[in-house]
C-alpha cells in the first residue's frame, strides 16, 4: 500500500473545499435519509449528474457524504415515527419505536447514532487497508477470475432473494439484455439497435440509474394514495440533548452487539451483490436468538444491531468497486456512474493510476462516519419538524424537475431524458411487482465485464470450457456460485424438513 | 383457488402477465438473435433460453405476489401525460418551459392548491435549476429564457 498517498489525500481530505463537501454531503445526506421516500440512491442518481462539471475533490466527498450518512438518518423517522426513512432501518423502526413509547426516544436515537458512527468508522477502516491490497492482488487477476467474479455477484444478488429468487433471477435476466444493446465488443455487430443511431453506444447509464431511482419514487408517490401524514403521527415529547448521550455501562453493554453487527455487515458488503438487507436481517436475527422474547419489545441492542450492520455495509460496498472495479450493491453503481462521468477507471488499477483521488475517496468514508456522531445529534432533534415542514407535493415535484434536468446534462439531448422516463416507468412496475432493482443494475454494470472476459478465456484457452475451472480462484468462485444458486431450493428443504418434524 | 391462498386474483393476474412477458421476451430474443454472427448472437442466446426458463419458473414459483391495489388509474394516466408532455416541450420548447409546467403538473396531481403560490415556487425552482445547471456548471440548457441567459 502506498502510504505515501494515503498520507497526501488525508492531508487534502482537511483542506478547506473538499472538506465543506464533504460535511455538505453528510448533512444532505441526514436530511434526504430522514425524510420517509428519500434516500441515498435517489439524491445520488440527482447528484450524479450535477458533479459532472466539478473537479474530483469536490465531486467524491460531497457524494460519499451522503452515501455514508443517508443510511443513518433513516433511522430518524424509522425511531420517531415507526417509518423507516429508507429500506436499510426497517428493523430500526421496531425496537427504537418501542423505546420511544416507553419514553426512551432520546436514548433510541443516540444508541442509532453512537452505533452507525462506530460500525460506520470500523467500515471505513477496513476500506482504506482492504481496497489498495485486494486492488494490489487483483492485478494478478485473469479474464476467467473477472468472468467468475461477476457470475458469483449476480448468483449472489439472485440467490440472497430471499422469497423473491425468481423475480431476482428476472431482473438480472433483463439487465444483461439492457446492456446487450448496441455494439457486440467482440464482433463489431450492433444489437437491438433496430437501425436507430441512438443506440448504436448502448443506453447511457447514468439516465438509466436516474429513471430506476429518481423518476421511479416521483410516479410512486404521484400515482398512490396518500398516506396519514407523517407529520401528525409523530410524538411531540422534546427530545433533550443530554438523553442521547449513553452512559459507559451502555457503551460496554452494546459493544459486543457492535462488534459482531460490524463483523457481519463489512463481511456481507464485501461480497458483490449480497446487499445491505441480508445484513441487517442477520445481525436482528442474532439479537432476537439471543434475547428472545425480549427484542421487539424497546431492547437497546435491537436497535444497536441493524444499525451498526446497516453502516458497516457502506463503505465494505465500496472495496468491490474501487479494488475489482465491481460494484457491491445499486448504491455503488450510481459511483461507479460518478467515476466513469470524472473520466475515472474503478478497478485494480484505479490506486495506480489516480492514487489521489482514490485514497481520498476511502479517507473521506472516514472523516464522514466521524462527522456523522456530531452532526446525528444534532439534526436528531430537529428531524420532527423538519419532516412536518416539507409538503409532499413540492418534494415530488422538485424531484422530478432536477430527475430530468440531470438525465439532459449528461449528453445534452432528450435522448437521456427519453431513456430515463422509460427507466423511470420500468422502475415503476418493477417496485408494484416486487421485482427488485439491484439484480438488473449489477447485470447492467457486470454484462460487459462478463462478456469481455468471457471471450478473453475462450481465446485463452482455445476455445475450452474447462479453463475456468482449471483455474484455483475461478474455480473457488464458481462453486460459491453454485451454492448461492441452490440456496433458495436449500432453504425450502430446511424450512419444510422443520415443520415436518415441528407437526 | 387464489382466494384459499389468501392472494388476490389481480395480484395473480399480474404474475401471469410477467410470466408470460419474460416468455415473450425469450422468445423475441432467440428470434433476432438468430440473425447475428456467432460471437455477437452467443450471450443473447443464452439469456433468450435463461428467460425461457425462467417465464416457466416465473408461472410455478411467483414469489413476493405484485401489489397494484394503492394504485390509481387516473392519477397513473396523469402522471405519464405529464411527464410526455414535459418531455416534449424541453426537445420543442425548451427546459424552462418543460420543467416549470412538469413543476406545477406534479404538485397538482399531488393534490397542491393550484394558485399564484405554486406558480411562483415552480418559477424559483426553475430559475434556481437554471441557475446551478447554466451558470455554475456550465451546462446549456436549451429554451426562450435560459438560452440567450446561458449561451
Amino acid at each position: 500500500m502506498d502510504y505515501s498517498a494515503l498520507w497526501a489525500a488525508g492531508l487534502h481530505a482537511f483542506s478547506l473545499w473538499p472538506l465543506l463537501s464533504l460535511c455538505a454531503g453528510v448533512a444532505l445526506g441526514l436530511v434526504v435519509g430522514s425524510i420517509p421516500g428519500l434516500n441515498d440512491t435517489i439524491t445520488l442518481a440527482v447528484l450524479v449528474p450535477v458533479t459532472f462539471a466539478m473537479p474530483p475533490d469536490i465531486a467524491f466527498p460531497l457524494l460519499v457524504g451522503v452515501y455514508c450518512s443517508a443510511c443513518f438518518g433513516g433511522s430518524f423517522p424509522a425511531i420517531l415515527l415507526k417509518i423507516p426513512g429508507t429500506a436499510s432501518s426497517v428493523l430500526t423502526a421496531i425496537d427504537g419505536h418501542a423505546m420511544v413509547k416507553q419514553g426512551k426516544a432520546g436514548m433510541a436515537l443516540g444508541i442509532a447514532t453512537y452505533s452507525s458512527t462506530f460500525a460506520g468508522t470500523l467500515s471505513a477502516l477496513v476500506l482504506v487497508f482492504f481496497a489498495p491490497l485486494l486492488a494490489q492482488y487483483a492485478l494478478k487477476f485473469g479474464p476467467a477470475e473477472y468472468f467468475s467474479l461477476s457470475v458469483l455477484g449476480l448468483s449472489t444478488v439472485v440467490g440472497m432473494g430471499a422469497g423473491n429468487a425468481m423475480k431476482s433471477a428476472f431482473a438480472c435476466l433483463l439487465g444483461l439484455l439492457v446492456a446487450m444493446i448496441g455494439m457486440s465488443p467482440e464482433a463489431g455487430f450492433p444489437r437491438f439497435t433496430f437501425g436507430s443511431f441512438w443506440l448504436f453506444e448502448g443506453l447511457p447509464l447514468t439516465p438509466i440509474l436516474i429513471g430506476l431511482f429518481g423518476l421511479s419514487v416521483v410516479f410512486e408517490m404521484l400515482s398512490t394514495r396518500a398516506e396519514t401524514a407523517a407529520g401528525d403521527r409523530i410524538d411531540r415529547t422534546p427530545i433533550r440533548f443530554g438523553d442521547m448521550l449513553l452512559s459507559a455501562s451502555m457503551i460496554k453493554r452494546l459493544l459486543p452487539t457492535w462488534l459482531s453487527a460490524s463483523a457481519l455487515g463489512n463481511l456481507i458488503g464485501i461480497l458483490p451483490g449480497a446487499g445491505m438487507l441480508v445484513a441487517i436481517y442477520l445481525a436482528y436475527e442474532r439479537v432476537r436468538r439471543r434475547f428472545g422474547e425480549r427484542c421487539g419489545q424497546g431492547l437497546p441492542e435491537g436497535v444497536a444491531a441493524p444499525e451498526a450492520a446497516n453502516n458497516s455495509v457502506v463503505a465494505s460496498s465500496m472495496v468491490p468497486l474501487l479494488s475489482l472495479g465491481i460494484p457491491g450493491n445499486s448504491t455503488s453503481a450510481l459511483f461507479l456512474g460518478a467515476l466513469l462521468i470524472q473520466g475515472l477507471r474503478p478497478g485494480p488499477g484505479l490506486f495506480e493510476a489516480s492514487p489521489d483521488v482514490a485514497y481520498l475517496i476511502v479517507i473521506c468514508f472516514v472523516i464522514a462516519n466521524l462527522m456523522m456522531f456530531p452532526l446525528g445529534l444534532l439534526l436528531a432533534r430537529l428531524v420532527p419538524n423538519l419532516i412536518r415542514a416539507i409538503p409532499q407535493p413540492l418534494l415530488a415535484a422538485s424531484i422530478a424537475c432536477l430527475c430530468l434536468t440531470g438525465a439532459y446534462a449528461i449528453g445534452n439531448s432528450v435522448f437521456g431524458v427519453v431513456v430515463a422516463v422509460c427507466f423511470g416507468g420500468i422502475g415503476f412496475v418493477f417496485n408494484r411487482l416486487q421485482v427488485p432493482l439491484s439484480p438488473f443494475i449489477l447485470a447492467l454494470v457486470l454484462a460487459p465485464v462478463i462478456e469481455r472476459a468471457f471471450f478473453q478465456s475462450m481465446a485463452l484457452s482455445s476455445g475450452s470450457f474447462t479453463y475456468f475451472v482449471t483455474q484455483p480462484l475461478s474455480a473457488g468462485m464458481l462453486l460459491f456460485t453454485l451454492l448461492f444458486l441452490l440456496w433458495p431450493l436449500g432453504r425450502r428443504y430446511i424450512r419444510r424438513r422443520q415443520q415436518a418434524l415441528a407437526s | 383457488m387464489s382466494r384459499h391462498l389468501g392472494i388476490s386474483a389481480p395480484a395473480r393476474g399480474f404474475d401471469l402477465a410477467l410470466a408470460l412477458l419474460c416468455g415473450g421476451l425469450a422468445v423475441a430474443v432467440l428470434i433476432v438473435s438468430r440473425g447475428y454472427p456467432e460471437s455477437a448472437a452467443a450471450l443473447p442466446e443464452i439469456i433468450g433460453y435463461l428467460l425461457l426458463a425462467c417465464a416457466v419458473a416465473l408461472g410455478c414459483f411467483p414469489g413476493k405476489r405484485a401489489d397494484f391495489e394503492a394504485v390509481r388509474g387516473a392519477r397513473l394516466v396523469m402522471t405519464l401525460a405529464l411527464v410526455i408532455a414535459a418531455v416534449a416541450l424541453i426537445e420543442w420548447v425548451g427546459a424552462d418551459i418543460g420543467l416549470w409546467v412538469l413543476f406545477v403538473g406534479c404538485a397538482w396531481i399531488m393534490g397542491y392548491p393550484l394558485g399564484g403560490r405554486l406558480l411562483v415556487m415552480a418559477l424559483a425552482l426553475v430559475a434556481l435549476i437554471g441557475a446551478v445547471f447554466g451558470g455554475l456548471l456550465g451546462v446549456a440548457l436549451p429554451g426562450p429564457i435560459f438560452g440567450p441567459l446561458f449561451a
